[in-house]
Parts: structure tokens; C-alpha cells; sequence
């Protein structure tokens, strides 16, 4: 059989077994280690255990359990809540605020946490019944959160950055700068997609909240500047250069820990559940890099990139035309596959291609990302969106998808206003240790 | 027959859960550590003007007991990634054959891989197996790595057989929607 | 058929690992082919690369013996300073012990060469005599250069070089010591101010190896073959390649406004003395089943 044949029967085979279910990471050491073995028996189960070595030992990959448990750490001190009251007692009294609110709320709690699925549970467990309280569409709230936590994998720290990081051998810090200004930016951009709606159908955010006086609003920004002191410090830290990406996710969990301990909630039960889940978390990454890896090097092995590259090449294609081709496929993909799954099965196949055309892998990095979470919200399977329905069991899936419409555009425009204007993502990680 | 097979699937699972608990236990200690071990290098280089020698040889071996650990107690709680895009109209039937699929491969790569690991660890300074700065030997490593994946593959074994057990019914592990 | 593995990127292809392979082709008469996975079969974690070769992975590898010193002592002594000036007398020096480092591997070496001793970078403080270095922190290529650094009243560290550029820009170390390959790879023409050319250190090594189990069970005409690849001339001429992409780092230094620095033959004897005292202790000690001093006799002889 030949090499080319090999590699397609490989992706073939994933699909079925991502299909019938099998964890991401296994379905990939499945396919690799078989792949491997079909074209040079002796090295399939070195590989293996060269690959689940390698990245279990790997230093980088120390920012993953580091980074979770601030996050973890954020939600049982009380920090994270502690934003979205500050965001809602000073955009409540606008029209259409809470949803803003919830969506900055989202984009705070991003800052400390690396999943998009933690932002939107966290955020809306809060806000959800606040909204609703207020009389807010079901559509316009739920696809608030939904939309408002893919921010937790654009702004840093970020696991999907931390896995494109690995894969490309790009710098974790780098693609995590990169990643600030395009999250602030749509935070933004959904935040007009809100006031859109809500101007196009005001019955949609009918009444406002109550105006809480001056002193509790500057009250409860005095409470979440903690929260912001921190996240000030570990972004700034790295853009700075007094440490490393994977330094300041320890220094973060460990502020953030001391802020808990002095809190008075490190309970028992609290901490159970912090480590617990945040072992949950941390494993899941692992298995995904454990699998990622082994098929990586089994597409190393088939030379398909080599064979893609060069037809790419032979077309005479532009790095802009193959960048817009992938992410339009990313956009399709993710409607179906989770975003991981996306990512590491494509990656190991489209960088080889990007790159000999002058692509800045750092810039699609960026642009995947964005990509990878408009997948997260759009039907037929959306992460966040099953995510809010846990939340909100009364409103039915539709409702919610109907709902997502404005913000998935807020994201495409994200992508072409960066496409049109690179720096947006490149100014911070080029100016970075200046 | 109902309360045979419910006796069947509660007691593995008590081992299992017990065992998942030294790994959280453990993991949860090594997460610390890695915690720790950067922040005293951060403040060290710092104070002291000068970073630890192999420092990063430490963090990197805590990594691989808490990617162990993490990876094995991640397989109790069902909470690895996977893709659902299997339309519940399949039924039943369909399901438990495609599960009892996916659960066997991953048994048969898991149990290769664990032992892929061990053979690796065993061969020791003369494969280059230390860390760069400390010497730290890599065989320990090598097998806790191995007795992780080896617990995964053991618990899809009792999710095997608790749902061909439950074949009829409704199986214990089922994915939650 | 060979397998062989390399990183995508590599300055190298044009360099080595390509005509090697045209080479082993065309005087094995096509008995042997060798057929390379571009586009990172494998990333690059230069320790995992001998072990490829010991588990069967590859049937050929690129080692990067001097990431492991502890695993190739004798290799490892192209790292002492005084051996040589660039990277091609580096790479004479260190083919003429290649019998006596072969005997380290367990693996056939077909290609052994060496890139350029290393400068200085410093960004806030220039190093214009002996005295200058006296505590400075400075960031050195392997533990070889050590004693030489303590000697002269410096703090050696040793930082992956991944991260030498971001510890040189926030003042972790004073001063960088590096191949001035790898000026551009890792932005230090940004970084630093300063390039001092005097510094005591040596080359690293790079090899291309073929696994023994590999080699032994070649036929006596493919042998043959291999050997003479491994005895021409393209060991040299990956010397050479070193020696440009080094001339390269330095002119981009020179351009981007860099002061380069040289110390002048008072200074050098200064620091040669310091050299000269440190010495004879490290040749004393063992390299494997000879000392360090009988591997250098062998690098440095006619
Ligand atoms: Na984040
Ligand atoms: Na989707």
C-alpha cells in the first residue's frame, strides 16, 4: 500500500472511531501506533512511548495543571463572581447591560481561566438568572454566555493556545500576547452585536436593573480589582519578560490560592473539589497530547504534508488564499467536531503547508482559535451551547442556537477586520520584553 | 439477575474509586509541587540574581506524575474529550455494540502503550534516559506513566463487562448528554 | 531503504543531510536509498534523537551530542576552549579523534563536524578586559565552559536557549555566550548591545549516525559504501556551512548597531593564563576509558 493510501485509510479510520465515540486522545494513539506499524513495524511501539514520555515530562506543558487550578481557585474564593458584579453594577442600568455585563464578565474570568466550557458555566450560573429575573430573551441571554465564554480560549491563558503551541513549536507566551487584543476586540465587537439586537427588537431587554448608588459600585470594583490586580500582573509579567508564560500561570495560582486561604474558603470540601477538577482538566489535556503527538509523527511517517505542500505550491496559491481555505474548513469542521479534536487532527497537516508560503503561524493561531470557537456555538453541536442548556434546561436548544446567530457573526467579523489588519494579534508579542 | 448485576457493577467500582483516590491524592500533591518548585525559581532568580540549576528537571518529572495521575482519574470520571456527533436515533442496540468497540480498542492501545512505557524505562542510562542537568533517571517515571495507562485500560475492562452485563438495560457508563 | 528523520526547518538540509543521501545513493549504486521525513516526523528534543536510533525508529539520525555531554564524554571535549577558531578547523579537530568518540555510540557515525567557539552578547555592561567579566552572570553553552568562567570571576548558568533571549532582555543574566549562529535564530541582535569575540569556550557537536544494528546487517559492498560517505569530504563541507551561517550572525550583530568587541592580545593573554591554569585539572579527568587530555591530544595533532 502506498504512503498517500495509507495516510487517507489513517483519517478515515479516526473519523469512524471519533464517531462511534472513543476519547479523542486514545482514537488518535489507536490510529497512529496502527498507522506507524503499517509502514515500519519496529517503530510503532517506540514511537508510543517516546511520544507519551515526551510530552508528559514536557515543561511547557506544566502551564496546563498551573493555569486550571488558578482558574478553579478563582471560582470557589469568590473573585470570579466578584467580576461579574462589578460589570453589572456598572452596565446594568444600560439597555440590553446585563447581557454586556455577562459577556465582560466572561472575557475577566477568561483572563484566569484556560477552557471556554469553565467561563460559561461560571458566568452563566450567575448571570442566567439574573437576566431572566430582568426579563431578558431567552435567545439574546443564553447566547450571551454561550458566545461570552469562547473567550476563555482567545484571552489568555489559553489551552487551546498551549496545544497549538505544542503542536507548532511556536512560544506558548508569544501566541498568549497575541491573543489579548483580538479577545478585548471581540468582547467589544459582541457587545455592539448586543446593542444591535436589542435596538433592532427592544422588547428583547425590556426593563433595566435598578441603578445601585456610587458608593456599591465603586465598592464592588474594589472587590474585583483584586481579580484584575492578578490578571494585571501575569499578562503584564509576561509581556514585560519578568517571566515566563509558564511562570506567571504559577504565580497566578499561587496569589490565587493565598487569596482563597485568606478568604476563609479553603475548606475541605472546596479544595476536594478544586483538585479534583482540576486533575479532571488536566488529564483530558494530556490524553488529547498524548494521542496528538503519536499522530503526528505517524503523518511525519506517510510524508502526506510533503505531498500536500508541493501540490499547494504546483497551484501557485497565495498564503492568504490557503489561510482563508483552512479557516473556512475549521468554520465547517467545527460544527461537528469538538474544537481540540479540530485542531490537533489538522494541525500536524495544515502547518507544513502554511508555512513554506511565509505564513505567520502565530497570526493563524489566532485566526484558528477564533475559527475553533465559532464551532463551539453553532449547530448541530456546540460545546457552549450544551453547556448553557445544563444551565437553562428550560429553554429549548433552538431557542439557544437561534439565539448564537448575531455573536457567530461578531467572530467572522473578528476574523476579517485581523486578516485585514494582521497587528491587531502581532503588535503585543512583537513589542513583547520591551 | 438485576441485583446480581448491579452487586457486580457497584463492588468494581468501589475499586475503582478507591484506587481513583490515591490519584487525586497524589496528583493534587504533585500539582502543588509544580506550583511551588516555580515560584520559588521566579523568586530565587529574583532575590538571589540566579536562576536554580535544574530546576525545569524537576518540574518536568512532578509534570509526568501529575499527567499520570490526572490521565488515570480523568478515566474514573468519564471526563476524556470525546466527539458526539452519534444521532440518538441509532438506539440502543447500535450503541452498546459501538461502545463495547471504542471501549476494546482503547483497552488493546492502552495495555500496548503501558507496556511500550515499561520496556522504554527499563532500558535506562544506556538509552540516555536522564534529565539533562540533574541526572535525574527517567525509569520511575517511565512507570508510573505505565501503571496510569494500565488503570485506564483496566477500568474500560470493568466498563466492558459491567455493560455487557447490563446489555439489556440501561449501561451504568453511558455518556451523559 | 533508510529511514531518517530531521526537523523541517533545518539550515542543514542544503548543507549535509541532502547530498549525504544523493551521495550514499549514487556509491552504493542504488543499493541504498535514503529517504527523509521532512516536515517534523519527529520535533525536535535533540536527546530524543539517539534514542530513535536505538529503538528502531529510525535507521539514521541527527544527534546533537553535546545536549547529553554526560552520555558522550569524549565527544564532549570539542567543548574545551583552545581546540580551534571556527567551525571549520572545529570540525577538522574534532575528524581527527572521531575513531577514538566513535567507540562512545552505539551507532555507526557517517557525518561528525562542529560549528564555530562562542562570543559574548551583552546588552547593559560591555566586556572590554578580564577584569569587566568579574561578577558577571552570564549564560553559558554547556557545562564545559564552567571552570573557565568561574576562574574569571563570573557566575556561569546554564539556561535552554529558548529562553536566553528573554533572560538577557530582563537582566536574568548579564551576558549570553553563544554561537554567533545563533545570533538571528533567537533575536539577540535585538536584545543585546554588546558582542565580546574573546570568551573561553568551545564548538558543539553535531553527527549523523546510522544505528549498529542497522550497520551490521548491511552487505560487505554496502559497508563499503557507508564508509565512504562517511570518510569524504561532507563533513567538512557541513564545517563550512556552519562557518557562513556564523559569518551571517555576526554581520547581522555588526548591522543592526552592535558594538563587536575585541580585546586585544594584552587582555587575551590575561585570560590565556587563566586558561592555562584551569586546564590541566580537566584533562586529568576520565572520558570514558581515556581522560579528557588524551581525546584533546588527539583534536588538536597534525
Ligand atoms: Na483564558
Ligand atoms: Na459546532
Amino acid at each position: 500500500m502506498d504512503l498517500t493510501t495509507i495516510a487517507a485509510l489513517g483519517f478515515i479510520t479516526l473519523l469512524l472511531l471519533l464517531y462511534i465515540r472513543t476519547p479523542v486522545g486514545i482514537a488518535m494513539m489507536v490510529v497512529g501506533t496502527a498507522g506507524i506499524w503499517m509502514i515500519r513495524p519496529q517503530a510503532a511501539l517506540p514511537s508510543l512511548a517516546r511520544e507519551i514520555f515526551s510530552e508528559a515530562t514536557s515543561y511547557p506543558l506544566t502551564i496546563i495543571p498551573l493555569f486550571v487550578l488558578m482558574g478553579n481557585l478563582a471560582g470557589v474564593s469568590g473573585l470570579s463572581r466578584d467580576l461579574y458584579t462589578a460589570a453589572h453594577n456598572w452596565l446594568g442600568r444600560f439597555r440590553g447591560g446585563l447581557a454586556s455585563a455577562a459577556v465582560v464578565g466572561c472575557a475577566g474570568f477568561s483572563a484566569l481561566s484556560g477552557s471556554s466550557l469553565a467561563s460559561a458555566m461560571t458566568m452563566g450560573r450567575v448571570s442566567l438568572p439574573e437576566m431572566r429575573r430582568f426579563g431578558y430573551h431567552d435567545g439574546l441571554a443564553t447566547g450571551a454566555i454561550a458566545a461570552g465564554g469562547t473567550l476563555g480560549i482567545l484571552i489568555p491563558p489559553s489551552a487551546g493556545f498551549v496545544v497549538y503551541a505544542m503542536l507548532t513549536e511556536e512560544s506558548i507566551g508569544r501566541l498568549f500576547m497575541a491573543g489579548v487584543l483580538p479577545g478585548l476586540m471581540l468582547t467589544l465587537f459582541f457587545i455592539i452585536a448586543i446593542w444591535i439586537v436589542v435596538r433592532m427588537d427592544p422588547s428583547k431587554a425590556p426593563s433595566l436593573s435598578e441603578d445601585v448608588d456610587r458608593r456599591e459600585k465603586w465598592g464592588s470594583l474594589g472587590r474585583a480589582s483584586v481579580m484584575v490586580g492578578i490578571i494585571l500582573l501575569t499578562v503584564g509579567g509576561i509581556y514585560g519578560g519578568a517571566f515566563s508564560a509558564v511562570e506567571a500561570a504559577g504565580i497566578g495560582a499561587a496569589l490565587t490560592l493565598v487569596v482563597t486561604a485568606l478568604r476563609g474558603k479553603c475548606t475541605l470540601q472546596a479544595m476536594n473539589e478544586v483538585f479534583s477538577s482540576t486533575l479532571r482538566a488536566t488529564g483530558s489535556v494530556y490524553l488529547i497530547l498524548f494521542g496528538a503527538f503519536i499522530f503526528k509523527t505517524f503523518v511525519g511517517f506517510t510524508s502526506i504534508t510533503f505531498v500536500l505542500s508541493s501540490w499547494v505550491e504546483a497551484q501557485g496559491f497565495t498564503g492568504l488564499q490557503v489561510v482563508i481555505a483552512f479557516l473556512v474548513m475549521f468554520i465547517i469542521l467545527g460544527m461537528f467536531l469538538d474544537g481540540f479534536a479540530m485542531l490537533v487532527l489538522s494541525i500536524p497537516v495544515v502547518q507544513p503547508i502554511l508555512e513554506p508560503l511565509g505564513v505567520d503561524m502565530i497570526l493563524f493561531g489566532v485566526l484558528a482559535v477564533i475559527a475553533l470557537e465559532m464551532g463551539l456555538i453553532s449547530p448541530p453541536v456546540g460545546v457552549n451551547v450544551f453547556i448553557v442548556k445544563g444551565i437553562a434546561r428550560d429553554v429549548p436548544m433552538a431557542t439557544i442556537f437561534l439565539g448564537i446567530w448575531p455573536f457567530w457573526f461578531a467572530m467572522l467579523m473578528a476574523i476579517v477586520v485581523i486578516l485585514a489588519v494582521p497587528d491587531i494579534a502581532l503588535m503585543l508579542p512583537k513589542t513583547m520584553f520591551n | 439477575m438485576q441485583g446480581r448485576s448491579h452487586s457486580f457493577h457497584t463492588s468494581a467500582q468501589r475499586w475503582l474509586d478507591r484506587l481513583s483516590y490515591v490519584f487525586v491524592l497524589v496528583g493534587s500533591v504533585g500539582v502543588l509541587l509544580l506550583m511551588t518548585l516555580t515560584v520559588v525559581g521566579v523568586i530565587w532568580r529574583y532575590i538571589l540574581v540566579d536562576p536554580i540549576f535544574g530546576l525545569q528537571d524537576l518540574s518536568s518529572m512532578t509534570a509526568a506524575i501529575v499527567a499520570a495521575a490526572a490521565v488515570a482519574f480523568g478515566a474514573t470520571q468519564n471526563s476524556h474529550i470525546t466527539v458526539n456527533i452519534m444521532p440518538k436515533h441509532f438506539g440502543r442496540k447500535v450503541r452498546r455494540l459501538t461502545d463495547l468497540i471504542a471501549r476494546g480498542v482503547g483497552v488493546v492501545i492502552l495495555i500496548l502503550a503501558a507496556s511500550a512505557l515499561i520496556k522504554k524505562g527499563n532500558c535506562g542510562l544506556a538509552c540516555g534516559n536522564v534529565t539533562g542537568n540533574l541526572t535525574i533517571p527517567h525509569a520511575p517515571f517511565y512507570y508510573a506513566l505505565a501503571i496510569a495507562l494500565g488503570f485506564f485500560a483496566l477500568t474500560l475492562l470493568v466498563q466492558i463487562a459491567s455493560g455487557l452485563v447490563h446489555w439489556a438495560g440501561e449501561d451504568p457508563n453511558e455518556v451523559a448528554e | 531503504s533508510l529511514a531518517y528523520f530531521m526537523g523541517p526547518k533545518h539550515p542543514m538540509n542544503a548543507g549535509y543531510f541532502t547530498p549525504m543521501g544523493e551521495m550514499l545513493e549514487e556509491v552504493s549504486n542504488g543499493e541504498l536509498t535514503v529517504r527523509q521525513f521532512p516536515g517534523g516526523a519527529l520535533n525536535q528534543s535533540p536527546p530524543k534523537q539517539y534514542s530513535l536510533l536505538l529503538d528502531g525508529t529510525a535507521d539514521m539520525a541527527f544527534l546533537l551530542p553535546s545536549f547529553t555531554n554526560k552520555l558522550f564524554p569524549k565527544t564532549a571535549v570539542i567543548g574545551l576552549p583552545g581546540i580551534c577558531v571556527d567551525a571549520i578547523s572545529c570540525t577538522t579537530a574534532i575528524n581527527k579523534a572521531r575513531s577514538e568518540l566513535e567507540t562512545e555510540y552505539n551507532a555507526k557515525i557517517i557525518g561528525l563536524w562542529a560549528n564555530s567557539p562562542p562570543v559574548l552578547i551583552t546588552r547593559d555592561k560591555p566586556v572590554r578586559t578580564v577584569d569587566d567579566l568579574k561578577g558577571m552572570t552570564i549564560r553559558v553553552v554547556d557545562p564545559t565552559s564552567t571552570p573557565f568562567l568561574e576562574a574569571l570571576g563570573a557566575s556561569p548558568v546554564a539556561l535552554p536557549v529558548s529562553e536566553i533571549n528573554q533572560a538577557l532582555a530582563n537582566g536574568v543574566v548579564d551576558g549570553v555566550m553563544i554561537d554567533p549562529a545563533g545570533i538571528g535564530s533567537f533575536k539577540l541582535h535585538e536584545a543585546g548591545s554588546y558582542v565580546t569575540t574573546d570568551i573561553p569556550g568551545g564548538a558543539s557537536s553535531f553527527a549523523v549516525a546510522m544505528s549498529a544494528a542497522v550497520f551490521d546487517g548491511l552487505s560487505d559492498s554496502e559497508k563499503a559504501a557507508v564508509e565512504k560517505v562517511a570518510t569524504s569530504e561532507l563533513s567538512a563541507q557541513a564545517g563550512a556551512t556552519y562557518a557562513k551561517i556564523s559569518d551571517k550572525g555576526m554581520a547581522l550583530a555588526e548591522e543592526s548597531g552592535l558594538e563587536i568587541i575585541d580585546i586585544g592580545d594584552e587582555e587575551r593573554a590575561k585570560m590565556q593564563a587563566v586558561i592555562d591554569a584551569v586546564l590541566p585539572e580537566l584533562l586529568a579527568q576520565p572520558a570514558g576509558d581515556k581522560t579528557v587530555g588524551d581525546i584533546m591530544t588527539l583534536m588538536v595533532q597534525d
